[in-house]
């Protein structure tokens, strides 16, 4: 039976891996402009190309698409830990209000900061602390309040609207362009470039890493309170550790990507249908589904003008990923509202 | 005793009424050029000076004005109808969809230049809300409890802003100003021909909130008792909803989804008045709204200058986090 | 006797696929208290709302006062009969506020109320000896006071028929009889025709005219509780053995019940 099981972990694994691969691939051929795949072989082999479409592929598609997939991967990772501590499939970073948080905070340091401080891996560090704030605020309230699981959503959702009109507020008074008002509200990769890379990158590899690490303390959590603590394990630590990588995760993604809403709910809800509860195999399930997810979304944002020629679109479209993924993401959170109310009858 | 009821509605009224005069005068001095009441009476009296006084108070401060009062009254009345009709104090227009459906197609037929007529819009804006709103209420049927509907809500109006980024992203007319304005509602430019097209939509369906009163009332016995006193509750709820729609709709039409204002207004009156009777409530909320939305409006427009920020963030702010302050307060109490 | 007040003609009721009641003709008549009697289950309580229409018939018809108001309006049933349900929600509204809905049949969903609103609240509240407490919010009050209050919304309706369910419930001994007390005098001194479900059926004997005992749905016995209220009834519908007795000093006939079967 245990054979069984892994197999079929690995099998999903490799699945989503090659999945991955795929999008990226599309990513790199589709676009406003096309480029056919012999074009793209000559240029990962280092051969002589066109500098031009050389040029859309190593500094515009390839750095995006690299972003995708590691916010992907942390939001998917942040939704599946929150869940995890929580017991509870409503709440996800943008639910709870600590993507809006990050990006509250990373507007404020962008506003306040000296600018070379916004265009380094500081400013997810900013965002840090904003998502920090409003993950322990909302843990304290709905703990206080002590309503369990709808109540947490619901004060998530309320703090989430009042930290994005106060969001709106700066961005408007700072008069900035329509594309840094998108990334900021719904979330986007226009306009990513390697800088952004390497802003996300350190948050990536230590909040992933630090994540898969902790799976084991997940698990031992899953006993409960009082089991847990028997076998040696510092509950509220434990659980204040998993709160603080989870704003981390949110927020080097959120640094860069913006507000993207609802991508840590599908990933570890599909995750945990598939590979059970066990923390250690629900966690990397929930990255991978959730950079497929991502990545998938950007690509159709981008592509989606290409395929609809209608005359009266606007030529140079500024599709926000985060759109794509709160169309996703709203009618599954219903579903997922729906369950949940009806099992638990709350 | 009834009588000292009454008269409690009166004591607060009255004050708010004449509270509402002051800031509406205020709104008309302030602003670039300034006016003092002298000057400010002289335009009124069509004994002006400068072209450029007449052309602020007349043409531009006093339409926006009288739109923040009406465009507040009816946004909070149609939250108070709401929250009594479903007897669940999260059920307002805008947690529960309406708004967003109404917003959803404005965006529509503004960005893709649709032929509609300006007096049509508003009947479209209520269609988009009726089937925004009534699909929430519709899914949240079988657990109509006060937290559940709102994140049904959540999900939904999240749903319908990502379609009016989209749309708003693909259009033409590529502005942020356009993308505030259906994400969180402002007032700014709004002239007479704004007035006019909210006008018969006030004149309608205010006195119906206001009369809907007796209703509200014997729906707070609760559904099975409201139908022993002859109450047909299910054609009630719907009529109720469609008031509260109608109220929103026009007023997203013109002003996109000023937010909160039809959560937090209620919320103030019963703490004012002490009392969720409905007949001495609709009228206080509705001078409430108006005050609120007129003050907002003149702060958002005068603060910054001259920068004029759009007055739903203010409502969502400052309302957003009163409501959650209440909302708090209360559930630790219980 | 008086008249047939209420009439039921082969009267059904089913949840989904489960019958309530089957078949039920029933005759309740005007001026006298009626009783419904049964075990948890056997569609007293449904009887009643079928009644007053809170719950829609499957087939059969109901007759008030010879006329058919199987398909009337909610409105036009409410005033002539008024439903009180069993309460256990406290309410945040005054007894006064409370007691005004009641005139809702009559004044409808947007007229002022009149002067005779005012007095039909009046004497409701005064007949409920809740005058002194009209401004207080309901959950000020004691249990038996707000089952008052809710009396006196149902006595606002002005109407000839009250429908009660299970109005003593969660009472002490002391409220149960001053309740009981209170409908008996509103049937003898203002003839109002009452249907009440009781679960206890001492009460019934105390104060019914006339009993209706239901078993699975359907009618098992009615009149007179004195002649129907009988040990192999008792046995039959309620499943217990018991004795009727007759209280030497209060003459009033009880039943003693001493084992289950």
């Amino acid at each position: 039976m245990r054979h069984l099981f892994l197999s079929k972990e690995w099998r999903l694994y490799v699945i989503l891996v090659i999945s991955i691969l795929a999008i990226g691939i599309a990513t790199m051929l589709f676009g406003k402009t096309s480029i056919s795949l012999s074009e793209l072989l000559l240029i990962f082999k280092g051969d002589e190309a066109s500098p031009i479409v050389e040029q859309i592929v190593m500094q515009l598609r390839l750095p995006r698409y690299i972003i995708a997939v590691l916010a992907g991967s942390m939001l998917g990772l942040a939704g599946v830990i929150l869940q995890s501590i929580t017991k509870n499939p409503l709440v996800e970073p943008s639910i709870i209000g600590v993507t809006s948080g990050c990006v509250l905070a990373a507007i404020l340091a962008i506003t306040i900061a000296p600018s070379f401080l916004t265009t380094s891996s500081v400013l997810p560090v900013f965002a840090c602390v904003g998502g920090l704030i409003v993950t322990l605020l909302v843990f304290y309230m709905s703990n206080k309040a002590g309503n369990g699981g709808v109540h947490i959503a619901l004060i998530g959702v309320l703090i989430s609207s009042i930290l994005q009109a106060a969001t709106s507020f700066i961005l408007l008074t700072r008069q900035e362009a329509m594309g840094s008002v998108l990334l900021w509200i719904i979330g986007s990769l226009n306009g990513r470039v390697w800088i952004h890379v390497y802003i996300i990158l350190p948050f990536a590899f230590i909040g992933i890493t630090l994540g898969l690490l902790s799976a084991s303390l997940t698990n031992g959590l899953r006993l409960g309170d009082t089991q847990a603590s028997l076998l040696g394990l510092s509950v509220t630590k434990t659980r204040l550790l998993l709160l603080g990588l989870s704003a981390v995760l949110t927020a080097g993604a959120v640094s860069v990507v913006g507000a993207i809403g609802f991508i840590g709910l599908i990933g570890p809800h599909l995750a945990k249908r598939f590979v059970g509860e066990d923390a250690r195999k629900s966690f990397p399930l929930s990255i991978l589904i959730s950079a497929l997810i991502l990545s998938g979304s950007d690509f159709v944002a981008q592509n989606l003008i290409v395929a609809l020629p209608i005359p009266s679109f606007n030529q140079e479209p500024q599709l926000p990923a985060g759109a794509i993924t709160a169309l996703l993401g709203a009618p599954f959170f219903l579903y997922v509202l729906h369950k949940h109310v009806v099992k638990r009858g709350i | 005793m009834v009588n000292k009821r009454i008269y409690k509605s009166i004591y607060v009224g009255t004050p708010l009424f004449l509270l509402i005069i002051y800031i509406f005068i205020l709104s008309l001095q302030l602003g670039e050029p300034r006016l003092d009441l002298v000057t400010l009476g002289q335009v009124l009296t069509n004994q002006f000076e400068l072209e450029i006084h007449r052309i602020s108070v007349w043409e531009i401060r006093m339409p926006r004005s009288i739109m923040a009062i009406m465009a507040g009254v009816m946004l909070a009345l149609a939250g108070h109808v709401l929250q009594e009709t479903f007897q669940n104090d999260l059920a307002t227009p805008e947690l529960i969809s309406v708004t967003a459906g109404s917003s959803f197609v404005m965006a529509f037929i503004t960005v893709f230049g649709l032929p509609v007529l300006f007096i049509v819009q508003p009947f479209l804006a209520l269609t988009g809300g009726l089937i925004a709103g009534g699909f929430v209420i519709g899914s949240a049927k079988n657990s109509f409890k006060r937290g559940s509907i709102i994140l049904l809500g959540t999900a939904v109006s999240a749903f319908l802003n990502a379609l009016i980024i989209i749309i708003i992203a693909l259009g033409k007319e590529n502005q942020i100003g356009l993308l505030f304005f259906y994400l969180a509602g402002s007032l700014s430019a709004r002239n007479w021909s704004h007035v006019f097209n909210l006008l018969p939509w006030f004149i309608i369906f205010v006195p119906l909130a206001l009369g809907s009163a007796r209703s509200l009332n014997v729906l707070r016995l609760g559904d099975e008792a409201a139908v022993g006193r002859g109450a047909s509750v299910i054609k009630m709820k719907i009529l109720l909803l469609v008031i509260s729609a109608g109220l929103t709709a026009v007023v997203v039409a013109n002003c996109g989804p000023i937010g909160f204002i039809s959560l937090i207004t209620p919320h103030l009156t019963k703490r004012l008045l002490r009392t969720t009777n409905s007949a001495l409530g609709l009228p206080i909320t509705a001078l409430l709204g108006g005050f609120l939305l007129l003050t907002g409006d003149l702060l958002m427009r005068t603060l910054l200058y001259p920068i004029e920020l759009p007055v739903g963030l203010l409502t969502t702010i400052i309302g957003g986090s009163l409501f959650l302050t209440l909302l708090y307060r209360r559930s630790v109490r219980t | 006797m008086g008249l047939e007040k209420i009439l039921t003609k082969e009267l059904s009721f089913s949840y989904g696929n489960r019958d309530i009641l089957t078949d039920i003709n029933a005759v309740i008549k005007e001026g006298e208290i009626t009783v419904l009697l049964g075990v948890n289950g056997s569609g007293k309580s449904t009887l009643l709302k079928t009644i007053s229409r809170l719950l829609p018939a499957k087939k059969g018809s109901i007759y008030l006062d010879g006329q058919d108001i199987t398909n009337e309006s909610n409105r036009n049933i409410a005033k002539k009969m008024a439903m009180l349900s069993q309460i256990n929600e406290t309410l945040d509204m005054t007894v006064y506020e409370l007691v005004e809905q009641g005139r809702f049949p009559h004044a409808g969903a947007l007229k002022m109320l009149r002067k005779q609103d005012h007095q039909a609240i009046h004497n409701a509240l005064e007949r409920t000896s809740l005058l002194h407490l009209q401004h207080h919010y309901l959950n000020e009050l004691s249990g038996g006071e707000r089952q008052r209050a809710w009396l006196a919304l149902a006595l606002a309706q002005e109407t000839e028929v009250l429908l009660l369910d299970e109005p003593t419930t969660f009472m002490d001994v002391h409220h149960q009889i001053n309740i009981l007390n209170l409908i008996t005098s509103l049937n003898r001194e203002e003839g109002k025709t009452i249907v009440m479900v009781l679960h206890d059926i001492n009460q019934a004997l105390a104060y019914a005219d006339r009993a209706i005992v239901l078993k699975d749905g359907r009618i098992y016995n009615s009149g007179p509780p004195l002649k129907i209220i009988t040990p192999e009834m008792l046995l039959e519908v309620f499943q217990i053995k018991a004795n009727i007795i007759t209280d030497p000093d209060s003459h009033h006939t009880v039943y003693v019940p001493y084992s289950v079967i």
